[in-house]
């Protein structure tokens, strides 16, 4: 499992939209079309600022009321899931400005 | 035989230039007789037989990437185009596959287009041509083999055009178009959803304004329907300057006819998977996020479920009288 002090970034690559609350995705690999729910686009949403995996839960756990140690793991197998079909990432994006 | 000539669609223009046979020139000018125009190009695609030159070279790319045309020029083994004796006619061909597809035999499957991208360009192929193109620098390049021309330019064409009509704020769809009063529905859905029956069933319900392919842009008058050069069929529809868009229905064979106004996050995924588009640069689809997802906001789309009966009409009517439609 990852660890919680692991941070994770949008893959560069993806293209996203959220509509209507919900996120659509489209993977860089493959050009398939993911849609998240609501919690899925939530943390979609977070990753927009590279958030560790304990910062992601502790968001869960205030805005949807379920417990710490269950929002670790669901973020975590989430997270993995995002990993897997490259659209998140372990790495920091590069930014222009540090050219 | 120098060919040029000039096609547009909506805003979206892309010259053609190239060596082409006399038949084939007189074919093509025939086709897109009704699309030529004048416009400021937005895309230059340089077409070349691949007798005249190496693919590789001409295309700029490594040899390797290319699996229609390696050091020499052909098409793959099995293929409809054997390799190094490309089909002689293939009108024949596209001929037979229609009438198979008639017949409700198991229709042959086009070749699937290949698509790689290359950095700022997208490389195509499929047996019997390859290209490479580049819409931000508006260069595309194309090399086939012999006889294959027609079918070249028109699958260049298609590739260009859908990347031209994301960026005039539109999508090209694999759609069948209607209009009847005085508006257009525009019928997307994947091969076999029944763009083409819907088309048949609407004789007499409306103007048929394609069964292949449809464009949608956005504009200060709002959403319109332009025609495009590419059908399935082989009598090309009446060509019409664009038509304002009522609704995109989405539609699936069933036992009873339904309609159902579809939320907008599956609306938009389900518009996705009827687009035509070939970018698969980061910036490239999150245009095409950008656009699918304001139209999807800005018009109608539902899900159609229908029967081999035009009586899915009177249904949309009532739909008009009752909602946004």
């Amino acid at each position: 499992m990852l660890p919680p002090d692991k941070e994770v970034f949008r893959d560069p690559r993806t293209a996203s939209r959220v509509i209507a609350g919900e996120a659509v995705v489209l993977t860089p690999r493959d050009g398939r079309i993911l849609t998240l729910n609501e919690t899925g686009t939530r943390i979609w949403e977070l990753l927009a600022d590279g958030p560790t995996i304990a910062e992601i839960a502790s968001v869960l756990v205030q805005e949807f009321e379920i417990e710490a140690d269950r929002a670790r793991q669901d973020v975590a197998a989430f997270i993995d899931h995002l990993l897997c079909r490259e659209i998140a990432t372990l790495e920091r994006p590069r930014d222009d400005d540090d050219e | 035989m120098t060919t040029h000539f000039q096609v547009s669609i909506g805003n979206a223009a892309i010259t053609v230039d190239g060596e082409i046979s006399h038949r084939h020139r007189a074919a093509l000018l025939t086709r897109y007789a009704d699309y030529l125009s004048e416009r400021p190009p937005d895309l230059r695609i340089e077409f070349r037989c691949a007798a005249d030159s190496g693919a590789a070279e001409f295309l700029e790319v490594g040899p390797s990437v290319l699996t229609t045309f390696g050091s020499d020029h052909g098409g793959e083994p099995g293929s409809p185009f054997p390799h190094g004796e490309p089909r002689s006619r293939i009108e024949e061909w596209l001929q037979e596959r229609r009438a198979r597809i008639a017949s409700a035999e198991s229709p042959r499957q086009d070749p699937p287009l290949r698509v790689v991208p290359l950095g700022a360009r997208t490389l195509v192929e499929r047996p019997g041509f390859a290209g490479t193109v580049n819409p931000c620098a508006g260069e595309a390049r194309c090399v086939f083999a012999a006889e294959n021309a027609f079918f070249a330019v028109g699958s260049l064409l298609r590739v260009g055009f859908s990347f031209l009509a994301v960026q005039h704020g539109g999508l090209l769809l694999h759609a069948a178009g209607v209009a009847r009063n005085g508006r257009a529905y525009v019928f997307a859905g994947p091969s076999g959803a029944g763009k083409s029956t819907i088309a048949g069933l609407s004789e007499g319900k409306g103007t048929i304004l394609g069964d292949e392919m449809m464009c949608v842009q956005g504009g200060p008058d709002g959403d319109v329907v332009l025609a495009t050069p590419f059908h399935g069929t082989n009598t090309a529809p009446p060509f019409f300057r664009g038509a304002p868009l009522a609704a995109v229905l989405l539609p699936v064979k069933a036992d009873r006819i339904e309609t159902r106004v579809l939320p907008e996050p599956e609306a938009l995924r389900r518009l996705l998977a009827a687009t035509l588009f070939f970018d698969a640069s980061a910036d490239g689809r999150q245009r095409l996020l950008d656009v699918a997802s304001a139209l999807v906001r800005r018009v109608p789309v539902l899900e159609m479920q229908f029967t081999r009966d035009p009586a899915f009409w009177d249904a949309l009517d009532s739909l008009c009288t009752d909602t946004r439609l």
